[in-house]
């Protein structure tokens, strides 16, 4: 016979086990962008900013680099995400040193330095925009799976737009991808992946 | 009986007429009114003067979006086709869409506001956007806009510029 006082103290063991292992798991950190199963070292790519200098994003390791593909005449996703990185830099506190938010212009045509230049910075001031000729852009648009179609628009005063991916790209302070956000991300999500990518994505 | 036919229809008329013009909410209400125009000019900065450079691009001026809440209290629906304002070259009634990740906006050719309904244009959806940005604004400051609307004809709203 088994005794009820044996019973309780089995029961207490099987509760203790149950917290212990649910303590071990949430230490673990989840991402909460669309995180990439097995990261591997973001595309290189070396384009120009908007003062004119280069822009290396081997350069960048030890930072966490988020990269948008953009331009200036884009009414919605563009300022909606540069306005909600700016947000994640000032939440960020000491850390915002150790990012940089950048913006690849899709529309070299339209976008000249001075355009990128007033329009990024007047987000952030540590924002960079970078340009780089067709050429140039089409295999780094290639490389991260960028989408931008060029479509033209007779009946409107802007002659054409540019349909576009709108993911924000996380590269870790080690180089590597590992997560995208959508402009909708919640700022505090994309903060607090940062702040963990500083913590531990050197390694 | 034609006689008689045309002093009725007259008579209908001044009904409708006054009808409308003794109703106490306006038909159309615009509210909640407000604008972004990012790299209008950098804070504490004068505009950036269009480089010959800048200009050689089609594009010099910036552009923005102007974003509100339109409600119509009439029992039909009305449509919002053109928007005007002195702060930009052009202004247009675009939407945006979102497909598989990829963003496309467009031009509309009009909005219409269900009777007795709303609209709202919203980051994501309609805007009406603002071409060649004639003035440099600032979080703050207000302009005027002109909604020319199918049946209520124009309402001038006035638009506060937020922080990009
Ligand atoms: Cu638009």
């Amino acid at each position: 016979m088994r005794s009820p006082a044996m019973k309780s103290v089995r029961f207490g063991l099987a509760v203790f086990v149950c917290c212990l292992a649910l303590t071990a798991c949430s230490r673990e950190y989840t991402l909460r962008g669309s995180a990439i199963t097995s990261p591997k070292a973001a595309p290189a790519f070396t384009l120009t900013d908007h003062n004119g200098q280069p822009f290396r994003l081997s350069a960048q390791q030890g930072r966490v680099v988020l990269v948008y593909f953009g331009f200036t005449s884009c009414p919605d996703a563009c300022p909606t995400t540069l306005s909600n990185l700016a947000r994640v830099r000032r939440d960020l506190g000491s850390d915002a040193a150790r990012v940089q938010v950048v913006m690849v212009s899709l529309d070299p045509e339209r976008d000249s330095a001075e355009v990128l230049r007033n329009y990024v910075t007047a987000f952030d001031a540590t924002f960079l925009g970078l340009r780089g000729t067709p050429e140039e852009l089409a295999p780094v648009l290639k490389a991260y799976g960028v989408a931008a179609i060029k479509r033209k628009l007779p009946d409107s005063a802007l002659g054409y737009t540019i349909d576009h991916t709108i993911y924000t790209y996380v590269i870790d302070p080690a180089g590597r991808l590992r997560e995208t956000f959508s402009p909708d991300a919640a700022t505090a999500d994309v903060a607090s992946d940062v702040r963990y990518l500083i913590r531990t994505g050197d390694s | 009986m034609r006689r008689h036919l045309a002093p009725l229809i007259l008579l209908a008329s001044i009904v409708v007429l006054s009808a409308c013009s003794n109703a106490n909410a306006p038909a159309i209400q615009v509210t909640e009114a407000w604008a972004r125009a990012p790299g209008s000019a950098q804070a504490g900065e004068p505009a950036a003067t269009p480089t010959a450079e800048s200009m050689a691009h089609g594009m010099a001026r910036p552009t923005g979006a102007a974003y509100m809440r339109i409600r119509n209290t009439t029992s039909a629906p009305d449509q919002l086709l053109l928007a005007q304002s002195d702060v930009a070259q052009s202004t247009e009634i675009h939407t945006v869409e979102v497909k598989n990740g990829v963003m496309a906006m467009r031009p509309v050719d009009r909005i219409e506001i269900p009777a007795k309904g709303e609209v709202v244009l919203k980051p994501g959806g309609f805007h009406v956007m603002l071409i060649g940005l004639t003035k440099d604004l600032k979080p703050g400051d207000r302009f005027s806009l002109t909604l020319h609307f199918e049946k209520t004809g124009n309402i001038e709203i006035q638009v506060e510029v937020r922080q990009p």
